[in-house]
């Protein structure tokens, strides 16, 4: 099966286009940017009644890992673009990224080689078709030339990309470089998006964006196996399906946007009913994986712009939970809140200061597995005798220290870690440095 | 234009469907190790199959069958097995034979009884038993279709011929 991981990494996300009114200016041929980013983080010691193997330790511990990518643009015809975003990542998560669902840090992979590893994250031929509305300009950045196109449009994408790269882009959570760290904020969690170990696929996207709405979809590779590299190329035996709406609208003149997705994931996965049938005690559900299996669900996210640099956001989402998780995390479901304020009140606007809570639940069977002993990929304490659900705050401050490197701390308390009353809680603390230019 | 877009947009959000009989060979497949052609050769068994149900007004029977053998499946080694479909799979069974003169299997018997009968008169009294028609599960009714599919002159198979059949009877999804 070759490289061997345990769990899935977030990716490198890619920032939503800005997009402003038309400037003049003219179109990038090509661009470059770079961005690296080290977060360190460490927890007390903590009790707990139990242990299983998919814990997380209840000695003190710290943990650091180092993301870096390239982003490379070029201009090939009119409207076309290719990217290719080669990444350098290392190190590893507290507890070798096991133990709480909603993971503390969106910067980790969860390799068996904390190493740096060089891999081709991003590849990718983007194709704009204008459909008339007025010109604008959207902005430069990673991925993105900057040009002055159409304000309609059909934008059709095709290569290695990240799903979270077309739907279930919240601009106020979803940067862990820049935001809030934890799996559960930056991305609605139980949206469980077909990836790699790293976070990354192949795929198609459209996104069609007239006025003040989008209507966008994909079909991307799963992985052969849960949380592994392999991908399953034969599109009739895995994929993952995703179709979002999304409105764009103005909340007492301040910018807002809300949008829902569904998704239905096909997938060589394993059923937890069939793993309990099988087996009353230590069920193991990669025992009873066949073709055919799916996870359904939706999720739905909302942000506001309120001014003075203050914004809010919130997620919510859904997934049956009858199949094993298979590329993200083990939340079958999921709330999510939070703000952030930048520092222009106290005259150093560069500076963000942020705020969340998100809580995770899992499906009766999920729950009903991990309870008889089952293991998940990332949870799985031996048992779970006292069913809670997951719930993890966050606060962080990021310090500016020049236009293009932030310094920041960062808080996460976690009770119930795992979904597991009987251990923690679990005070995880950060510190994050992140370069961008 | 746009809306043009928007269909086209539904229709490949549509693509790449398998039924879950065209699971249950991927799954053969993946315990067997067979091969991508033979995998490909057990869907087409099994789409004809549901075609052969259909005429014989067994397809919820079919249907029953291999929702159960896609939920059911297990691979110890590579032996493949659908524990707690037995009955499924009888229901399937009596269903097909009930229906022989709908499906291949009849269809197979009517062809043989034009033959010319090229054997010797037997001096012997006939056998009752030998009355009774052979079995027409769902693995019959696949083999019988083989057959009749892979054998240009029933009553005269060529060595070739037969060996097609064989082939592609061993890929049947039962």
């Amino acid at each position: 099966m070759g490289f061997r991981a345990r769990g899935a990494a977030p990716p490198t996300p890619e920032p939503p286009p800005k997009i402003v009114k038309a400037e003049g200016l003219t179109d990038e041929l090509f661009s470059f940017h770079f961005q690296a980013t080290v977060v360190t983080q460490a927890h007390p010691s903590f009790s707990a009644a139990y242990s299983g193997k998919n814990s997380m330790r209840t000695d003190a511990e710290s943990a650091t890992s180092i993301v870096t990518d390239i982003f490379a643009g070029i201009r090939l015809w009119k409207g076309a673009e290719l990217y290719f975003q080669p990444e350098l990542a290392g190190g590893f998560g507290l507890s070798t990224t096991l133990g709480v669902a909603a993971f503390p840090s969106g910067e980790v992979y969860r390799v068996g080689d904390p190493q740096p590893v060089l891999i081709p994250a991003r590849l990718f031929l983007r194709q704009i078709i204008g459909l008339g509305g007025g010109k604008v300009t959207v902005e430069p950045g990673p991925n993105q030339l900057r040009v002055t196109r159409d304000r309609d449009a059909l934008t059709l994408t095709v290569g290695k990309v990240s799903t979270p790269d077309f739907v279930d882009k919240n601009p106020v959570s979803w940067d862990p470089h820049t935001q809030f760290l934890s799996w559960g904020l930056w991305a609605s969690a139980a949206y469980d998006y077909p990836a790699d170990t790293r976070g990354y696929t192949w795929g198609a996207a459209a996104d069609l964006s007239i006025d003040w709405w989008s209507l966008r979809g994909g079909i991307f590779l799963e992985p052969q196996y849960s949380n592994l590299m392999p991908m399953e190329w034969h599109i009739n035996k895995a994929r993952g399906l995703v179709a979002e709406l999304e409105g764009r609208y103005k909340l007492m003149g301040k910018d807002g946007a809300a949008r829902v997705l569904v998704f239905l994931n096909d997938a060589r996965m394993g059923s937890y009913r069939r793993a309990l049938e099988l087996s009353g005690t230590n069920p193991d559900v990669t025992a009873t994986r066949a073709f055919g299996r799916t996870k359904a669900g939706f999720a739905a996210s909302i942000n506001q712009d309120f001014g003075g640099g203050l914004a809010a956001f919130a997620r919510v989402s859904y997934d049956d939970g009858q199949n094993e998780t298979w590329a993200f995390t083990e939340i079958d479901q999921s709330v999510a809140l939070g703000a952030t304020l930048s520092g222009e009140r106290w005259g150093r606007s560069d500076d963000q200061a942020g705020i969340a809570v998100v809580a995770g639940g899992l499906s009766w069977v999920h729950r009903q597995y991990l309870t008889a002993g089952g293991y998940g990929f990332i949870i799985g304490d031996g048992a779970l005798r006292r069913y809670g659900p997951e719930i993890l705050g966050e606060v962080f401050y990021s310090f500016a220290v020049t236009h293009e490197i932030s310094a920041g701390v960062n808080y996460q308390p976690v009770l119930n870690p795992a979904y597991n009353r009987d251990r923690g809680p679990i005070h995880i603390f950060s510190g994050r440095v992140h370069v961008a230019f | 234009m746009k809306r043009r877009i928007i269909v086209l947009l539904f229709v490949l959000a549509a693509v790449g469907c398998a039924t879950k009989a065209d699971n249950v060979c991927q799954d053969i497949s993946y315990c067997t190790t067979q091969s991508s052609d033979q995998e490909h050769a057990c869907e087409a068994q099994a789409k004809q199959l549901a075609r052969e149900a259909a005429a014989s007004d067994c397809s919820s029977q079919y249907n029953a069958y291999f929702d159960c053998a896609a939920d059911k499946y297990q691979c110890n080694g590579n032996v493949v097995s659908f524990p707690g479909c037995e009955s499924a799979r009888d229901d399937l069974d009596s269903c097909l034979n009930a229906q022989r003169a709908n499906n291949a299997c009849g269809e197979l018997a009517s062809k043989l009884d034009q033959c010319p009968d090229l054997t010797p008169p037997d001096p012997a009294p006939p056998d009752p038993s030998a009355t009774t028609p052979p079995p027409c599960g769902g693995p019959e009714v696949c083999s019988s279709r083989c057959y009749l599919d892979n054998v240009a002159n029933v009553c005269r198979p060529q060595p070739n011929e037969l060996a097609r059949a064989a082939q592609c009877a061993q890929q049947c999804p039962l």
